[in-house]
């Protein structure tokens, strides 16, 4: 073996320990790099799937809140491969988070129930909704907590954990909303000419649908009274003007007809009533 | 009634099928009254020198801005053949506007109607829509007899693409496109509906009066006050 010949082999066989060396930082390089094209592209896809449901700035929180987190998830990844033990960080992370979780367990419950309402909108900034019994117009939502203003004009702040986990009744989520009167006539009243009234206010009223078709019938023959049902439809923007209005004009048309509402009464039959008049005779 | 009133307008004095409208001297500036039956407006006009266009106009949202769409239910169902097309004539309400013009501008100063307010829903609550309602005989000539401050006439070009009978028993369509053209007599308009299938068809507007030298009114939705991008109404909940 000449000096070539070895000094070509002393070099070949640095060449492979520095591979060996240099290949854990590679390795560690190119996972660094996938996952900023990962985090840029699911950033991406995030944007474009949540445009419409979050606000900007709420949405430019979760992307940047995605990105960071792949690359913190790739670089925890990559450290063992550089020779540091992430395993001691990886309790210490653990340990912190027990407590840290223990401690705000109410406040990332209102965080987590926040993304989902966003994400789900059972609700919208406007909306006339009933949470947990309290009626109102949602002014706000946010990550934390929803804000509504309700009928009095209060300002009412609710945890988002108690949003989500309530049942939501969002009064104006639909178009139109139905109108439902329940009017007692006597029993000396024509039944069907109040139902006749009743249509004909139904029909004039600009706001009370034609579709879906109004309907009022005899529902039952109560105690005091012969009990009419009055069913309309009117847009969800008109129903509460709509319904303060209908319900005054019947009363006061079938009045005009001499229709009116009975007050509750009953006929009392004494039993010595026949023998008291005798006398008297 | 429709046309152009030009300065002066002191006093101005229409009084027509129960519409009382006046302008008078108010100081330096004008006075608008309007009256029709229980409903009337006043308002203050802060100029000398102007002029009043009254118009028949697209189906407005007069009562409380309640929706753009009209839907016109048609007193019998109308069958349309296969492959066919076929001309009818409806009658549609007509919403009056009165505007206000002047140093090469105009703008709506007052908008009303004589014909009954009724208001329907298309579809279902949930994913339909509020339409203003109006029933129209459904006939094969222009009619004669309307009242051009209550009623105009719609010629409906029906154009079935299907190779099956088609009942069609109303239509709905979009004021924002609507195209309204007017004489001293009648009030029309003209529009196409084509039937892609049983339950969806779509509805346009065509810009042409239904006769020789009818004018057209002034729009509303014109594309320098309101932006409108969608030129045809899809009928998705039923024909």
């Amino acid at each position: 073996m000449n000096l070539d010949e070895i000094f070509d082999t002393l070099i070949k066989a640095i060449v492979v320990i520095e591979a060996d060396r240099i290949f854990p930082y590679i390795l560690a390089l190119i996972i660094l790099i996938f996952s900023i094209i990962l985090a840029k592209g699911f950033s991406v896809f995030l944007r474009r799937s949540l445009r419409d449901r979050f606000d900007k700035d709420r949405l430019g929180i979760l992307l940047k809140g995605s990105y960071y987190g792949i690359i913190i998830i790739a670089v925890i990844l990559a450290l063992p491969l550089l020779g540091i033990n992430t395993s001691g960080l990886l309790v210490a992370g653990g340990v912190t988070g027990i407590v840290i979780g223990f401690a705000s367990q109410s406040i990332v419950g209102n965080l987590i129930s926040g993304l989902f309402i966003m994400a789900e909108r059972p609700i919208k900034i406007g909306s006339q909704v009933e949470i947990d019994n309290v009626r109102g117009f949602v002014e706000d939502i946010g990550v934390m907590s929803t804000i509504l203003r309700n009928y009095d004009g209060l300002f009412i702040r609710i945890p988002n954990e108690k949003v989500f986990t309530n049942k939501i009744i969002n009064i104006s989520a639909n178009i139109a909303r139905r109108i439902e009167y329940t009017i007692g006539i006597r029993y000396t009243d024509d039944a069907e000419k109040a139902i006749k009234i009743i249509g004909d206010l139904i029909e004039d009223h600009p706001f009370v649908l034609k579709k879906p078709t109004p309907d009022v019938y005899v529902n039952n023959l109560g105690e005091n009274a012969v009990e009419l049902i009055v069913k309309a439809w009117a847009p969800a923007s008109q129903w509460y003007t709509t319904k303060k209005e209908l319900l005054w004009k019947i009363k006061t048309n079938l009045e005009k007809e001499n229709i009116h509402v009975p007050f509750p009464q009953r006929v009392v039959w004494f039993a010595n009533e026949k023998s008291d008049n005798n006398k008297l005779n | 009634m429709y046309g152009y009133y030009k300065f002066p307008l002191n006093p101005l004095r229409i009084s027509k099928d129960g519409i009382h409208l006046q302008i008078k001297k108010d100081g330096n500036n004008l006075h608008y009254e309007r009256t029709i039956l229980n409903d009337s407006i006043e308002k203050i006009l802060l100029t000398k020198d102007c002029g009043i266009i009254i118009n028949p106009i697209e189906a407005h949202k007069i009562r409380n801005q309640v929706t753009p769409y009209l839907l016109i239910e048609y007193e019998k169902s109308v069958f349309v053949e296969p492959k066919g097309t076929n001309n009818v004539y409806i009658t549609f309400p007509v919403d009056i506007g009165v505007f206000i013009s002047g140093h090469k501008n105009y703008d709506l100063l007052d908008i009303f109607t004589l014909a009954k307010q009724k208001y329907t829903l298309y579809g279902d609550p949930r994913n339909g829509v509020i339409c203003k309602y109006h029933k129209s005989p459904v006939l094969t000539s222009i009619p004669t007899d309307l009242n051009p401050l209550i009623n105009g006439v719609i010629k409906l070009k029906l154009i079935n693409t299907t190779d099956a009978w088609m009942e069609i028993t109303k239509t709905v369509f979009d004021s924002h496109e609507m195209k309204v053209y007017f004489n001293e007599n009648l009030v029309s308009m003209k529009a196409n509906m084509k039937i892609i299938n049983e339950k969806i068809a779509e509805t346009e507007f065509v810009n042409s009066g239904i006769k020789r030298g009818m004018k057209k009114s002034l729009e509303i939705f014109e594309p320098a006050k309101i932006t409108v991008s969608q030129k045809k109404y899809t009928m998705e909940e039923g024909i």
